[in-house]
């Protein structure tokens, strides 16, 4: 079983974790739904659309002007209130590094801290488990927060540097008091990483399922996809959508994606593949 | 003392019908409505009387009766089934499951060999064993040619034949099933003939007392059911 927050969910269940970026300037939709409205529209939408989980985000990843706790706060806290009281069957993360925001942000509902930077602040873990939310344990090979990899290598197989700092990462999160049913790890492709380590991640991805760590892959639109296909921002739906699908294959449960509809037919797709989940409707031949 | 056959149902044998064979959705309500509603007249007819037996005739790849019990799932189905296993025709276990959902219980299963003849379908009726008097399931459908979508797209033949099909299971034109041309059902796709001329042999001269109770074309596939009670001149429960 895995529990987020309020909650609960199967173990052969496939979430879709929508993208809401309270931001001016994140890569791809480009402060689309910075203005609470808008956010709020796209949560209506993605969850019409099957999303699970909503993502909300107030810092860009990568580098860019400066938000500090006080606007990153403003920026999210309205959201996670405004989904909480419109659609509570939802469950709801934030997407912040920073203790001070998982704080608030969980004291107004949120039920997952998705911390995209690898535990770079120690403090993050105590909070969830404070809150009993679940966290996300990312890998970002020691970068500071939205720094971009530059040059990177690492010592030993990525993917086995990735299993092992994830699953450290978890088992602190799980000390902390952290349930153990409410940590995920995420191997976090393109963060810390060239695209040959996020080919390899994905490619491999068992050896992360299969340390029994529930999975987050986020992968929607990202550089690894574009580099792949040589495609620019607007053109790697059917990239991503097809790492998606080796992912779900080899057994990630969430998947943080801008476009929902797509991504749940690709896990309904593989999943149904997989044999976890019937088809909708079988005739052909049958009749 | 003859114990004949005291009642006859016909139902379709559409594989999406057996559990587990289709998804989330059922694409044949109406169908699978139908299916279990004739099944549970012949659970039903069978609980009439003390002593009497249910039992399912459909076709399969041999001719004879098979273990009431044997293996039935739909892995076959869906192209995975268990290795050097052996599982009933689609036509029988769907009898079975149909019968056992409505609360009855089977006592035989008989097997009409693919192909065979009306004559040998017809000998099978006649000398259908009766140490008890039986009800027959008889799985049976029509053409597969009603439509550019169906199985065996459009055939110009197809309407014709299953309304005449279907005319003689509403009137108990028992000539009729017994004179279903082998050749034509074959180009029509007529998985019904064998067993339906079985119950033309096991209820010759007899009299009948036939409804339709469904008929339909969904998928382009011929479905029907139907009921028929049966009395024979020297039964005291004769119709006439």
């Amino acid at each position: 079983m895995l529990r987020l927050g309020r909650h609960t969910f199967d173990d052969t269940a496939m979430l879709v974790m929508a993208i809401v970026n309270r931001t001016p300037d994140s890569f791809y939709d480009r402060g689309a739904t910075y203005a609470i409205d808008a956010a709020l529209d796209r949560v209506d939408r993605v969850v019409h659309e099957g999303a699970d989980i909503i993502d909300i985000g107030g810092v860009k990843a990568a580098p860019g002007d400066e938000v500090d706790v006080a606007e990153e706060l403003r920026r999210t806290v309205d959201v996670v209130r405004g989904v909480r009281s419109t659609f509570p069957g939802v469950a709801i993360s934030v997407d912040t590094w920073r203790h001070e925001v998982a704080r608030e942000v969980c004291a107004a509902g949120a039920d997952l801290v998705n911390d995209p930077w690898g535990g770079h602040d120690p403090l993050l873990v105590d909070v969830a488990a404070e809150f009993d939310a679940a966290i996300v344990c990312t890998h970002v090979g020691g970068l500071a927060p939205r720094v971009r990899p530059h040059r990177v290598s690492y010592a030993e197989d990525v993917v086995d540097t990735v299993v092992r700092g994830t699953t450290d990462y978890a088992e602190r999160a799980a000390s902390a008091g952290v349930a153990r049913e409410s940590i995920l790890i995420d191997p976090a492709h393109d963060f810390g990483k060239n695209t040959w380590h996020s080919l390899a991640l994905t490619r491999r991805l068992d050896e992360m399922t299969s340390t029994g760590w529930p999975v987050l892959v986020s992968l929607s639109n990202k550089d690894f996809v574009g580099e792949t296909l040589d495609r620019s921002v607007e053109e790697r739906l059917t990239g991503t959508l097809a790492a998606t699908a080796v992912c779900a294959w080899h057994g990630a449960r969430v998947y943080r994606a801008h476009e929902v509809a797509e991504t749940r037919d690709v896990l309904d797709m593989v999943a149904t593949v997989k044999g976890d989940r019937p088809p909708a409707r079988v005739i052909r031949g049958l009749a | 003392v003859t114990a004949p056959v005291v009642a006859a149902a016909v139902c379709p044998q559409a594989p999406f019908l057996v559990a587990g064979a289709t998804g989330r959705v059922d694409p044949g309500p109406e169908v699978r409505s139908a299916a279990r509603s004739v099944a549970s007249w012949a659970v039903a007819r069978t609980a009439d009387a003390p002593g009497r037996g249910l039992v399912v005739v459909g076709r399969g790849p041999t001719t004879g009766d098979l273990p009431v019990d044997a293996r039935f799932t739909a892995d076959r189905i869906r192209g995975t089934p268990e290795a050097g296993s052996v599982e009933l025709p689609v036509s029988l276990g769907l009898g079975r499951q149909l019968v056992e959902e409505a609360g009855g219980t089977v006592s035989r299963l008989v097997s009409i060999c693919e192909g065979a003849s009306p004559s040998e379908a017809a000998h099978v009726g006649r000398t259908l064993p009766r140490d008890t008097p039986a009800v027959l399931l008889v799985m049976a459908d029509g053409s597969a040619c009603r439509g550019p979508k169906a199985p065996g797209y459009v055939d110009p033949r197809a309407e014709a034949f299953d309304h005449a099909l279907e005319t003689a299971l509403a009137t108990g034109e028992v000539s009729a099933l017994a004179g279903l041309d082998p050749t034509l059902c074959d180009e029509l796709l007529c998985q019904g003939r064998e067993a339906l001329q079985v119950l033309a042999g096991a209820v010759d001269g007899a009299d009948v007392e036939a409804t339709l109770a469904y008929h339909d074309a969904s998928f382009g596939v011929a479905y029907m059911t139907a009921t028929w009670n049966v009395a024979h001149p020297r039964d005291p429960a004769r119709v006439r």
